[in-house]
């Protein structure tokens, strides 16, 4: 293989092409309003808000972190050439809100990506479980560890803490199981389906 | 020769004499009490609170507590309205603070307690009210410099009076409809000055303002930091307080720097490994 096709081949496209909708929606805000989950359109019609809401962030430090910690969780998957990562970005934008929408109606606007973040983590690191030491023994600590922060994350949603003078919303750490969920689920069928195709190799 | 003997001692009885009015003082005190807006005629009770439901964002009131020195008010309306603007613009800062309402001290009634602040809770929609109380204590003594002025110089040169300004104002701000005392924060300021008897009552009233805003200023900063200890409060004891968020609100899907740090550990062990 050439060298020029082996680094187009490690080019993360997917994570870059979000990364770069996330910027521009960003600087647009005729794009924000156009994106952003604003729930009384969502049952108006627009329909397309289920998706593209996690496109949209409320201040430079959520966009910061949120696309700092995508691009990197989907850059290290595509690198890896872990299968479905495209449909499983859908899924979860998808799921989170459809979640968020029956779970949380006293909520009208949502933004931000770190509900795809999370999902993508979850399905690195089980991924992760299949691969060799200490890649496995890191996506342990991962699966480990995310139980925890939800608690920990629920406890802090409980006070007044969320509420500082940077931040202009209020976290939505449900976003973040229900990605971790999509992930989950996305994993095991694509494993069961492998199982169903060649099960003494999966064994 | 008999004149020229009793004449100093005349002068000494004199010096001593002054000496003993200079310890004397003559205080003045202005002050209005929340306990005894929130409490009257109820010297041993024990309010038994509920636990507060905060339903954020909060819509905040904030007025001052009737004068206990009944007719002798020391601060016009005007003042109050300054020095509780100057609060609001501090607590608007705050994104879990939704409105903050002025209330004027025409509706806060002597010994109201908690039916008054239950009326104003109906009439303004607020959930928390922030009460601000004061106390002044104004001492004049005659210092040695008074004796100065009494026995040797004209009257204007030296300022002869001592005058001491003690002030606490405070801030106690509670959740209506449980009763309970979210935080407080107190502001004390102390002046010290000189006057002669001629401008005295203009200097005690420089004096009174001065204190009040040096209180004042105390107050705002101590505000800060009880807003902050009683967010941690809240953290450390959720069964004490319960949030609750008003419909409307935005949400975010948002990361904190813990889950960050992971993710870059996690990045930075694979391209460890990779070389």
């Amino acid at each position: 293989m050439a060298i020029s096709e082996k680094i187009i081949s490690h080019i993360p496209f997917l994570t870059l092409a979000i990364l770069g909708l996330s910027l521009v929606t960003y600087a647009l805000p005729e794009v924000s309003a156009a994106f952003i989950y604003d729930r009384k359109a969502i049952f108006e019609g627009e329909i397309w808000r289920l998706l593209s809401s996690h496109l949209v962030h409320f201040t430079n430090l959520h966009l910061f972190y949120d696309l700092l910690a995508f691009g990197m969780a989907g850059w290290i998957i595509e690198y890896r050439t872990y299968r479905y990562f495209g449909l499983l970005c859908i899924l979860m934008a998808f799921f989170i809100s459809l979640s968020l929408l029956i779970m949380k109606p006293n909520m009208i606007y949502y933004g931000g990506l770190s509900g795809l973040v999370y999902g993508a983590m979850c399905y690195l690191a089980l991924w992760g479980l299949r691969d060799l030491q200490p890649w496995r023994s890191m996506a342990i600590v991962i699966l480990f560890f995310m139980p925890i922060k939800f608690l920990f994350d629920f406890y802090l949603n409980e006070s007044i803490l969320p509420y500082t003078k940077s931040q202009v919303f209020q976290p939505m750490h449900l976003s973040h199981i229900i990605g971790c969920l999509v992930a989950l689920c996305l994993f095991f069928i694509i494993r069961f389906n492998e199982y169903r195709q060649n099960p003494v190799e999966i064994r | 020769m008999k004149s020229s003997k009793i004449l100093p001692i005349i002068l000494w009885c004199l010096l001593i004499g002054n000496l003993l009015i200079g310890c004397s003082t003559s205080p003045k005190h202005y002050s209005s009490s929340v306990v005894q807006y929130l409490y009257p005629n109820q010297k041993q009770f024990v309010e038994t609170p509920t636990i507060p439901l905060l339903s954020l964002p909060l819509r905040i009131g904030i007025a001052f507590v009737p004068e206990t020195t009944g007719r002798h008010r020391l601060l016009t309306e005007r003042d109050k309205m300054a020095l509780m603007k100057t609060v609001s613009g501090h607590f608007k800062a705050y994104d879990f603070v939704k409105s903050i309402d002025i209330i004027p001290s025409a509706y806060l009634t002597t010994n109201g307690s908690f039916a008054n602040l239950s009326q104003i809770r109906t009439m303004y929609g607020i959930d928390v009210i922030a009460l601000i109380s004061y106390d002044q204590s104004r001492f004049t003594d005659r210092g040695l410099a008074s004796i100065t002025y009494w026995t040797l110089i004209g009257a204007y040169t030296i300022p002869g009076e001592k005058n001491d300004t003690h002030t606490m104002v405070d801030a106690s701000v509670y959740d209506i409809k449980s009763r309970k005392m979210l935080f407080r924060a107190p502001g004390i300021s102390h002046i010290k000055s000189l006057a002669t008897p001629v401008n005295l009552s203009e200097q005690l009233r420089i004096d009174s303002s001065k204190g009040f805003k040096q209180a004042s200023q105390e107050l705002i900063v101590s505000l800060k930091e009880q807003l902050e200890f009683f967010k941690e409060k809240v953290k450390e004891a959720p069964d004490d307080y319960k949030i609750i968020h008003k419909p409307g609100y935005t949400g975010g899907g948002s990361l904190d720097i813990a889950f960050l740090i992971l993710i870059m550990a996690l990045s930075g062990l694979w391209l460890f490994r990779k070389k």
